[in-house]
């Protein structure tokens, strides 16, 4: 699932960011996607692994890199 | 201060008691903000704790009050005099993004602010049951409406929480919750609802009224909303921070124009006009009287014995409406704020290892293009570039991407920029 994730991410944001997108690259708080990006990436995601952020969970500590988004992910998915 | 129920209700007392304000933008950085208390020199400065930002020099502060709500802190300076070219009568000063490179503090006068204030109540009245969306920051001028109509007539403003302002979806719930009858909002704001906030799952049987500016709304995204609000009316409203609102254009659902949204005709009692080179003049007593410390004051002109403010906006008359078609110069919009490139411009050709830099704009946002000095021979990373930013631009003034050119600045063959050869690369 990590590897997928970092495949989105590395389409989605590696030549703006000008280098690799590691697991703890930060996102959101860098400054690399901004609050619209934001929501291309939950969309993106939901379609992805076929789950629905709940309004509360739209938010940083979910989002920041491609490892705290996997770890949300499994927690939404993997029940 | 963070926007809050007690910063709204502070706001429209400070109105009613004729006390003139600035509202900072909290999320910018302290050197800018730094910069425009150093040019507006207030008595007060109103902050969320004990911690000061970053002072002028020559600036001293000394705690006055303070409650649950706020600390309010007595500024005196050691040079005499209050804001340079200060207008007397002032309502309040809204700071804009400035082509010279430092942001510009618009006057608005009393004069001013009722003007449109007389107009809005007339051509968009609020009722006391009304229950107002508060959704534009307050040191940005859709705000007025919210705060100072309401408070005329008696109405309700909700403030949205901080979280849902970067979440549509806890805004959609929160507004929807709050049963709220008027927003004022940008086009952006709506489609990033409409696109992104669930809104079709929400109770929105409260809402009467949408009025949205700041940016063209495109007329596709335009119909998606209507769609999704079907028995609400929408108000195009128009006009710089310079003018307040000057023209407004009422969408008929039957008769929606096929590619631009009109701006419509005059509003606020401006008399609007065409310059020879199709730019858009406004006169009139919502216009303000000029900038504080004179800057630009080549924007406004004396014609007929009339003040006429040069929007700068290219505006066309299609059957008898005003269109906006473009810009005069490098202004660009984003999310609806105003940004100047030369504002990003200077904040990078003052950092330490760039040498001059050029924001070039596209339809996948704004790029900022540098030339290293000469001792320096490594690319700056992003986030090296981030961190220069943050230093001195609000957050919606940051570029998208960054780019280093080597060598020097690619010329057309009159020896202007080659602005092309930019674009292409980056």
């Amino acid at each position: 699932m990590k590897k997928q994730i970092l495949e989105l991410l590395t389409a989605k944001y590696a030549e703006a960011y000008g280098g690799a997108i590691t697991d703890s690259t930060p996102l959101l708080s860098s400054g690399l996607v901004d609050s619209v990006g934001a929501l291309d990436l939950v969309d993106a995601l939901e379609q992805m692994f076929g789950f629905e952020f709940e309004p509360h969970e739209v938010e940083e500590k979910n989002l920041d890199s491609a490892e705290r988004i996997a770890a949300f992910v499994q927690m939404k998915i993997g029940g | 201060m963070p926007k809050s129920g007690w910063l709204c209700a502070r706001l429209q007392w400070q109105f009613q008691e004729r006390q003139p304000f600035l509202p900072l933008d909290a999320e910018s950085p302290q050197e800018r903000n730094c910069l425009i208390i150093q040019e507006a020199k207030p008595d007060f400065l109103c902050t969320l704790d004990r911690t000061l930002p970053i002072l002028p020099p020559g600036c001293r502060a000394e705690l006055d009050a303070s409650d649950s709500h706020h600390v309010k802190w007595g500024l005196t300076w050691s040079e005499a005099g209050e804001g340079i070219g200060r207008v007397d009568d002032l309502a309040y000063i809204l700071y804009t993004s400035g082509s010279t490179g430092v942001p510009k503090g618009v006057q608005i006068t009393r004069e001013n602010a009722d003007a449109f204030l007389n107009w809005a109540a007339y051509q968009l009245p609020l009722k006391k049951d009304d229950v107002v969306a508060s959704i534009a920051p307050f040191h940005f001028d859709l705000s007025v409406y919210d705060l100072h109509l309401s408070s005329k007539v008696g109405a309700r403003v909700y403030v949205p929480t901080g979280a849902a302002t970067r979440n549509p979806r806890l805004m959609a719930a929160e507004l929807s919750k709050a049963q709220v009858t008027s927003m004022y909002c940008t086009p952006t704001f709506l489609q990033l609802l409409v696109n992104h906030g669930r809104v079709e799952r929400q109770d929105w049987s409260a809402l009467r009224q949408i009025l949205f500016a700041g940016e063209p709304y495109p007329i596709a995204a335009l119909r998606r909303a209507m769609e999704v609000w079907p028995d609400v009316a929408f108000h195009n409203l128009y006009g710089p921070t310079e003018t307040n609102v000057i023209a407004h254009y009422a969408l008929r659902r039957e008769a929606l124009p096929e590619d631009k949204v009109p701006i419509g005709r005059g509003a606020s009692g401006a008399n609007l006009m065409l310059s020879q080179d199709g730019e858009l003049w406004a006169s009139g007593p919502s216009v303000s009287p000029g900038y504080l410390s004179g800057h630009s004051a080549d924007r406004w002109v004396v014609r007929d014995g009339m003040l006429w403010y040069k929007t700068g906006d290219r505006v066309s008359l299609r059957e008898n409406q005003y269109v906006f078609e473009g810009r005069m110069d490098r202004m660009v919009k984003r999310r609806g704020y105003r940004i100047e490139p030369a504002e990003i411009e200077r904040v990078y050709s003052d950092a330490e290892d760039i040498e001059e830099a050029i924001c070039i704009s596209s339809e996948s946002g704004l790029a900022l293009v540098y030339r290293l000095c000469r001792d320096s021979d490594q690319d700056l990373t992003f986030d090296q570039m981030m961190a220069i930013g943050r230093k001195g631009l609000p957050a919606y003034m940051l570029p998208d991407r960054f780019g280093c050119w080597r060598g020097a600045w690619p010329m057309t063959s009159n020896g202007k920029l080659d602005q092309a050869r930019l674009h292409q690369k980056f």
